[in-house]
């Protein structure tokens, strides 16, 4: 159970497709954030060192969002200016291929899975952008208390509201990849216009809506399991379920 | 011990040959001919035929008053000669290239300066060497060494199985199987699409030799020149150049690393992008985009006289006029990514400082990814 297993193609597909349907969304000084995901996973993959590798967005080089003018909203009518920094950490170990002189098919998370998001108020040049939220999504590991996919909402300070100390809620989400994770928060920043952008993008966007598909069909076929096969409290079950390792390559 | 048969040039003026001959003679063996001395029997010795672009001392073209036997200049006598070779010899396995003064002329409007392989494209020739020495540019004699070189490395006959294939293109390219990152150089080639299978055994070959010349030597690819590697491993170009001519330690650290297959001295070094990307994952246990860690290492493992750039995300800028890579390095916040007419869709982006953008021609190539930035530049 758990130590969740994904292919190499499918994520490299997935930010690649990604890195070309995200268009004017990506911030200016982000073009090359993506790639370079791409670039450490296939060094991950071809690596034959037996240990387990942090990989992620660093917050060295955070993936930026273009500025949404208060796109947040219908019509624009947001309020505020605003962007979104998008990090992540994974602690990822290759799997070995079965023949020695093939390459590595799939990975498996041993440790971190966490997205983080925050969402800065675009400020006048000379001014630092104010924060005005963050929130983290999550991969629980064997351990972890649930539920299994997971949002938290800040946890990262001493201060209330949700200080370090209190780390719930764990809100159940359905958004497990860090490339997901970017899709997610670009379509919250542009409610209109990312939709009518991708409506342009259909090449690559028939890259992207496979692996999603499956990715979430995956995550919503073993979430309605479980819940059918509850006996007790539906929500309790669901809280403390854990997928197979193999959710997302079963069609392997 | 028998020595290897040297290379063979054909080449045609119809002037005095004596420099380009002497040139050349270093390298390969020279057929030196005038217009109308060339024979069929030449053309089977000859792994490259070298044709001067301006032929105006051609006493035979006079005679004869058909203009259809007339060939205006050296390209057109170079297809014609093509047109010898298909139907006399059969075999492909030759290059065709033109030696020129006045590459301008040909060059559509654009800078010919480093454009060769665009021009060559263009005019259905392997290649074009101006006859002005780009100081950019390996000499003349090992350039024609080269390709020549490459042209006698092809086959006879093309491999149809597709694994067979697969393997000679490895073999020609030097892949370096041994290397752990052996395969991902692999799989990058194959991204960029190498023509191996019924166009290379339609053309013997040549099909291969032309990507290498035209889509692959001259963009950032599979195959990196030294700025690219420069950018990646966040120093200033110039100091790695001075490292790798002066340190044996920079050379000897790099040396896995450089191209050594087919065409490898023909636009000058190359570096093969998979082993540098792994090179960079070991030199930093796995932060090889964390700029700061990235220069610590290369200065630790390449050289102490690397200049470290003073920025995260660099860049190598093209030139907005010619399009090839310039010195110029800049963060990627300055940017905007362009796409020329003949930039490989697997290429690596095309980069130009946004102030070029000035320029409604320049503009007008910035990809729509970057365009609402030059509409909002002041």
């Amino acid at each position: 159970m758990s130590e969740l297993e994904f292919g190499f193609q499918d994520v490299l597909d997935e930010l690649d497709a990604l890195d070309k349907i995200i268009g004017p969304y990506c911030g200016p000084r982000s073009r090359t954030v993506l790639p370079q995901l791409i670039t450490e996973l296939k060094s991950i993959r071809d690596n034959l060192a037996k240990r387990a590798w942090p990989w992620g967005i660093r917050e060295s080089n955070p993936f930026y969002t273009a500025v949404s003018c208060g796109e947040y909203q219908p019509d624009d009518q947001g309020a505020d200016n605003v962007f979104a920094e998008i990090t992540s950490t994974w602690t990822i170990q290759r799997i070995p291929p079965r023949k020695k002189s093939g390459k590595a098919a799939r990975f498996r998370l041993t440790g971190n899975a966490s997205t983080r998001v925050r969402i800065y108020r675009e400020m006048p040049t000379g001014r630092a952008p104010a924060e005005l939220a963050m929130w983290r999504a999550e991969i629980g590991d064997a351990f972890s208390p649930g539920c299994h996919f997971h949002v938290q909402i800040l946890g990262e300070g001493d201060e209330p509201p949700f200080p370090r100390s209190l780390d719930i809620p764990r809100l159940p989400t359905l958004i497990v990849t860090p490339a997901a994770v970017v899709e997610y928060v670009v379509g919250e920043l542009f409610q209109e216009s990312w939709l009518k952008h991708l409506s342009s993008q259909s090449a690559n966007l028939n890259r992207w809506w496979p692996i999603q598909r499956r990715y979430l069909s995956a995550v919503l076929a073993w979430q309605l399991k479980v819940i059918e096969d509850a006996s007790g409290s539906p929500w309790g079950t669901l809280k403390k379920a854990k997928p197979d390792s193999q959710l997302f390559v079963a069609s392997f | 011990m028998i020595q290897p048969k040297r290379p063979v040039v054909l080449t045609i003026d119809d002037d005095d040959q004596n420099a380009t001959e002497l040139k050349l003679q270093k390298a390969v063996d020279v057929l030196a001919r005038k217009p109308d001395e060339v024979t069929t029997a030449d053309l089977k010795k000859a792994n490259v035929i070298l044709v001067d672009y301006q032929l105006e001392d051609w006493p035979g073209r006079q005679e004869v008053h058909s203009i259809s036997l007339q060939p205006g200049n050296g390209v057109a006598l170079a297809a014609v000669l093509r047109s010898q070779v298909e139907e006399h010899i059969g075999d492909q396995r030759r290059a065709f290239a033109i030696h020129s003064g006045k590459l301008d002329e040909l060059s559509g409007g654009l800078p010919a300066l480093s454009r060769e392989h665009a021009i060559a494209r263009t005019l259905n020739l392997e290649w074009v060497f101006s006859k002005r020495q780009n100081q950019k540019s390996p000499k003349l004699d090992v350039q024609v060494a080269a390709l020549a070189g490459a042209v006698k490395a092809l086959p006879r006959k093309w491999p149809e199985n597709p694994e067979k294939a697969q393997r000679f293109v490895s073999r020609l390219l030097a892949t370096p199987p041994q290397q752990p990152w052996g395969s991902r150089a692999a799989a990058d080639v194959e991204t960029c699409h190498p023509p191996i299978h019924e166009w290379a055994a339609s053309t013997h070959g040549m099909a291969l030799l032309r990507w290498l010349l035209h889509q692959v030597l001259p963009y950032p690819s599979f195959l990196w020149e030294d700025r690219y590697l420069a950018a990646r491993l966040c120093v200033k170009v110039e100091s790695l150049r001075q490292a790798l001519a002066s340190e044996s330690k920079a050379r000897r650290v790099l040396e896995p690393l450089r191209y050594k297959g087919v065409l490898a001295e023909f636009l000058g070094d190359r570096w093969w992008r998979a082993g540098v990307e792994h090179m960079l994952w070991e030199w930093t246990d796995g932060e090889p985009f964390n700029a700061v860690v990235v220069r610590d290492a290369v200065q630790a493992h390449v050289s102490k006289v690397l200049e470290p750039l003073k920025f995260n995300r660099p860049v190598v800028c093209v030139d907005p006029q010619s399009f090839r890579p310039l010195d110029q390095t800049i963060d990627v916040i300055n940017a905007v990514e362009i796409k020329p007419d003949d930039w490989p869709a697997y290429a690596e982006q095309a980069w130009v400082h946004i102030d070029s953008t000035k320029d409604e021609g320049i503009a007008a190539l910035v990809v729509p990814q970057d365009r609402h930035r030059i509409e909002s530049a002041p």
